[in-house]
């Protein structure tokens, strides 16, 4: 999935036009590793340490640093409960951030890149954006026990996931019960659903798990009759139709986050949600820069990140840990990431058929007419 | 007062002069032209540093976004030349549908929030019903509100299924179908259109304020009523105002994104905004289709100002600050009053009041529902309890008040000297200024903060990651509101004034401070106020300019949202209109207050 990540910092819109550049900067981008940059030569270096010498190395260097400055798609209440508990370890490292959509934090580690400046130490990224990064230019090749804990298909060398989602089906159980409830995408062409499903725009993801599932013919087929079933209301923003379930504005939202869901379940509100087949899985790469101007503090941050105290913390936010390990106050959720309706794709919306998708959803649903 | 053609005439002719250096320097020789900028004085200097200052904070994005649009990478790539952005985003015919819609759309809503506006400022401005304090008050509400609660309070409101109104209405009634749709053109023209009262109250408020009695008086004294007298005299005396008005409100109908995402996708109407951020959604942005679209919002936007400038340009002929003593009298409606007063609560009720109390309502609930007496045992102060938690909120504050009323200071400064060189000046070129300070309302933020980035990232000027990034980019990106504010408000002042003090007293410095100033002051505090207020509210610009420690609120309001903390928002919402409402109260009282010392 690296292969292609020296071309993917540029424009990702018209593929087509730029298809030649896109072979031509791949090769570049497979060619014989590059050299280590300064923060992953210190990085290989503390290899060979005990986890009592790394750990002591780390600490008495993020002293002297004194801050660490992290990138994250987190929401405002998450950031400050992680940033707290890191805080309350390492008393020491005052922890920066920067909070954004992924597609924010994205256009601002490109440009400042493209720019040749190091202002970041730590990023958590998506799945969805992950590729579109010169990820060999900006994310550093990073060992350290911490990842060890994390599953192997949740990490590589320049990323581990810190926990993982699922896309779901949301409902509102006041309108719905449990047993009327679709079970696959086909079943949302019955018309007793007309304008009754609240549908999110930026629905790629939810695209390419059809394309991969069932493959160009059927799913493309399939999209066309979704977008004339007249079944689906446009609502931009997951957490939007979420809060619009709650309230009883349409009974069905495709698709929605379910730590989402379970928190306001919780309050009392008549939302629920339900695995749909297929759905999306999607994880949330963490990485460390290639040239971090704080590269101690940004292991201490890193590691505790995937530590079992961090996948804690994050446990306790309704948030699936990437160790298996750690329980988590959603089981549900946890659960619905290993069941075989559910497709985690890492391809970043560059795989195969991406464009084409791209294209289906946009003429098939949300109504726009070919261009040019 | 329509004789002042022949007073204007030399100054305006001497000012000419100015084309070639040669007689401009000849030009201090001639006698009742202000000498300071024929000759290279320490304020003509500071004059040309004000142009020049403009020009760079709004040329160098602005060169770089056009630049953008004919090359197929972001800035910093070796991107090659090409048209395809332009066939991109203009090749497709679904733009001509939701281009109209735009145009309707922009006319319809800019239609309903003048009306309501302008008539609500008369009411506290002029007339002497009662209750004005209050009807100040709310008026600012909607402004204050991040536009996305508005609206989502809308639906809430009048949604065919959960809508309260629709519920209310159909119970009462005993309707078989709930009489209001907000997924409709209509519907999304209301959110819009009602949620901007506050830009046509204020310029047109300043407007009434600085109104000459006497027209008036004469209007009565001929026996017109006060709704003749506003219709005959008012309305024609305040064109500028209202073409300035007309021209902001079309171009933010134009551009606005929240009621056609919240509202038009949902009701399979698509406007140009919506076109837009269909093509821009997907990551990382595409910097160059963006500068594209930018490029047709500009081609619109010069159009409006130079018809603007165009019917203004006879505008001395409604000057309203004249040498005579004014004072802008409150006209006595009788008995009428009260019913005016009811007339202006009962809009605002449904305005203002309705979609507050959802945001209110909403605040101190763990998740919205429709209101109930079974809800209010849920009732909690749990989400305000959170945002006082949030370390955020108070660096946010501190952060937006300061870069706001920097930004606001500065803007107001800079565009009230653009616009007193277009209007007392012939300085060649004074209407390509003019544009030129005008065309960053036509940039969408995402596209002025890339470019922004990107330029402070290269040059070696540390500003990225400082609390000056972010003023740059307010300045740049809110200098066309303050200049029709400021454009405006100069046109009402008298250019015999200045002249008089010129003869009384040879310092331009004494005469701006003692003369001109305390004149316009009501109209620049309008123009500080709504800068300030935009810097609580703009998303595009601290998303991408913000950095570690210089987060602004508008960045932690969109983040409880996207989290989906919408009651925490709403309570984040309720805060903030206090917090502005604090501001907007000492701003009017001290406008207030100047203007009766002038006034009298």
């Amino acid at each position: 999935m690296h292969s292609q990540s020296a071309a993917s910092v540029r424009s990702a819109s018209r593929a087509l036009l730029f298809a030649g550049a896109l072979v031509a900067l791949s090769s570049v981008g497979a060619a014989p590793a590059r050299a280590l940059s300064d923060t992953e030569a210190f990085y290989k270096g503390l290899e060979g340490l005990s986890a009592a010498d790394r750990e002591k190395t780390l600490v008495e260097g993020a002293k002297k640093e004194g801050t660490v400055v992290w990138y994250t798609t987190d929401g405002p209440t998450p950031t400050q409960v992680v940033i707290k508990a890191f805080s309350q370890k390492y008393p020491f490292v005052k922890a920066g951030f920067i909070r954004g959509k992924s597609q924010d934090i994205l256009d601002r580690i490109t440009t400042e890149a493209r720019a040749g400046r190091n202002l970041f130490d730590v990023a958590k990224t998506s799945t969805e954006t992950f590729d579109m990064y010169p990820v060999a230019d900006v994310f550093a090749a990073y060992v350290s026990p911490a990842k060890t804990a994390i599953p192997e298909n949740m990490r590589a060398e320049r990323w581990s996931s810190v926990f993982t989602f699922v896309r779901a089906m949301g409902y509102n159980s006041r309108l719905l019960k449990e047993s009327d409830l679709p079970k696959t995408w086909e079943d949302l062409l019955d018309p007793r659903w007309k304008n009754k499903i609240l549908f999110d725009p930026s629905s790629l993801p939810e695209m390419m798990t059809l394309y991969t599932r069932w493959g160009r013919e059927r799913a493309i087929d399939f999209v066309g009759k979704l977008g004339a079933s007249g079944n689906l209301q446009i609502r931009n923003g997951r957490t939007t139709i979420t809060q619009m379930l709650a309230a009883g504005e349409a009974p069905i939202g495709m698709t929605v986050y379910p730590y989402d869901v379970e928190a306001l379940k919780s309050k009392g509100a008549p939302v629920d949600w339900a695995l749909i087949d297929p759905s999306p899985g999607l994880l949330q790469p963490l990485s460390i820069a290639r040239n971090a101007p704080h590269p101690y503090a940004a292991a201490l941050l890193y590691d505790y990140l995937l530590s079992t105290d961090g996948q804690k913390v994050y446990a306790q936010m309704n948030r699936t840990p990437a160790n298996p390990a750690v329980e988590t106050s959603n089981p549900r959720e946890r659960a619905a990431a290993k069941d075989p309706r559910i497709v985690f794709d890492t391809s970043g919306g560059r795989g195969s058929g991406t464009e084409e998708m791209l294209k289906v959803l946009d003429e098939k649903i949300l109504k726009k007419k070919p261009k040019g | 007062m329509y004789s002042e053609k022949q007073t204007g005439a030399p100054a305006s002719r001497v000012a000419s002069l100015g084309s070639d250096a040669g007689a401009r320097h000849g030009a201090s020789a001639l006698p009742r032209f202000p000498a300071w900028i024929a000759a290279l004085s320490p304020p003509r200097i500071a004059l040309w540093g004000l142009v020049a200052a403009v020009v760079y904070l709004t040329l160098v994005p602005l060169v770089m976004v056009i630049y953008g649009t004919f090359t197929d990478g972001p800035p910093g790539t070796d991107a090659s030349f090409t048209f395809a952005n332009y066939i991109d985003a203009f090749g497709g015919e679904e733009l001509y549908q939701s281009g109209l819609n735009s145009i309707l759309f922009a006319l319809a809503s800019g239609a309903l929030s003048f009306t309501v506006g302008c008539f609500l400022a008369w009411v506290t401005e002029r007339s002497n019903a009662p209750l004005k304090p209050l009807i100040y008050f709310l008026v600012l509400v909607p402004f204050v509100l991040p536009g996305i609660l508005s609206t989502i309070s809308w639906i809430f409101l009048l949604s065919p299924t959960i809508g309260v109104l629709n519920q209310i209405v159909v119970a009462t009634l005993g309707l078989a179908e709930p009489p209001f749709n907000i997924y409709t053109f209509s519907g999304m023209v209301w959110a819009f259109g009602i949620d901007h009262i506050t830009l046509p109250f204020f310029l047109m408020a300043a407007a009434f304020r600085s109104m000459d009695p006497s027209l008036e008086e004469a209007a009565t004294v001929s026996g017109m009523g006060p709704f003749r007298t506003f219709y005959y005299v008012n309305l024609r005396i305040m064109l500028p105002s209202i073409f300035a008005v007309c021209l902001l409100m079309f171009i933010r109908g134009i551009e606005t994104f929240e009621a056609p995402a919240v509202i038009g996708l949902p009701a399979g109407i698509n406007l140009f905004a919506t076109e837009i951020f269909l093509a821009l959604r997907r990551a990382p942005t595409n910097y160059n289709l963006a500068g594209t679209y930018a490029v047709a919002y500009l081609a619109i936007t010069l159009i409006g100002v130079g018809l603007y400038l165009r019917v203004t340009r006879g505008a001395e002929r409604f000057v309203m600050i004249t040498g005579k003593a004014y004072r802008p009298r409150n006209i006595d409606l009788g008995p009428w009053r009260f019913a005016v007063t009811l007339t202006s609560l009962a809009i605002l009720t449904i305005a203002v009041v309705l979609p507050l109390a959802v945001v209110v309502w909403t605040s101190f609930m763990p998740f919205y529902s429709t209101p109930s007496w079974g809800m209010l045992g849920l009732a909690t102060l749990d989400n305000y309890a959170a945002i006082f938690e949030l370390e955020e909120f108070y660096r946010a504050s501190t952060n937006t008040l300061i870069t706001g009323a920097s930004a606001a200071t500065i803007a107001v400064l800079l565009s009230l000297g653009i616009a007193w060189i277009g209007i007392r000046t012939d300085i060649p070129g004074k209407r390509l200024l003019d544009m030129i300070a005008f065309s960053p309302i036509a940039m969408p933020g995402v596209v002025l903060s890339l470019s922004l980035v990107w330029v402070y990232l290269t040059l070696p000027i540390h500003i990225y990651g400082t609390l000056w990034i972010l003023i740059v980019a307010f300045v740049t990106k809110f200098i066309p509101i303050s200049l029709r504010i400021m454009h405006v408000s100069l046109l009402q002042v008298h250019k015999e004034l200045e002249e008089a003090a010129e003869i009384a007293n040879p310092s331009p410095v004494r005469n701006a401070l003692f003369v001109l100033l305390p004149l316009i002051l009501p109209g620049m505090l309008v123009g500080w106020l709504y800068v300030l207020t935009l810097t609580f509210k703009d998303l595009s610009i601290p998303i991408l300019l913000s950095h570690v420690g210089t987060d602004l609120l508008p960045v932690l309001i969109f983040g409880l949202f996207q989290s989906g903390e919408l009651p925490r928002l709403c309570a984040m919402g309720v805060l903030l209109t206090l917090m502005i409402a604090a501001i907007a109260g000492s701003t009017r009282w001290l406008a207030t207050r100047l203007s009766v010392k002038t006034g009298g």
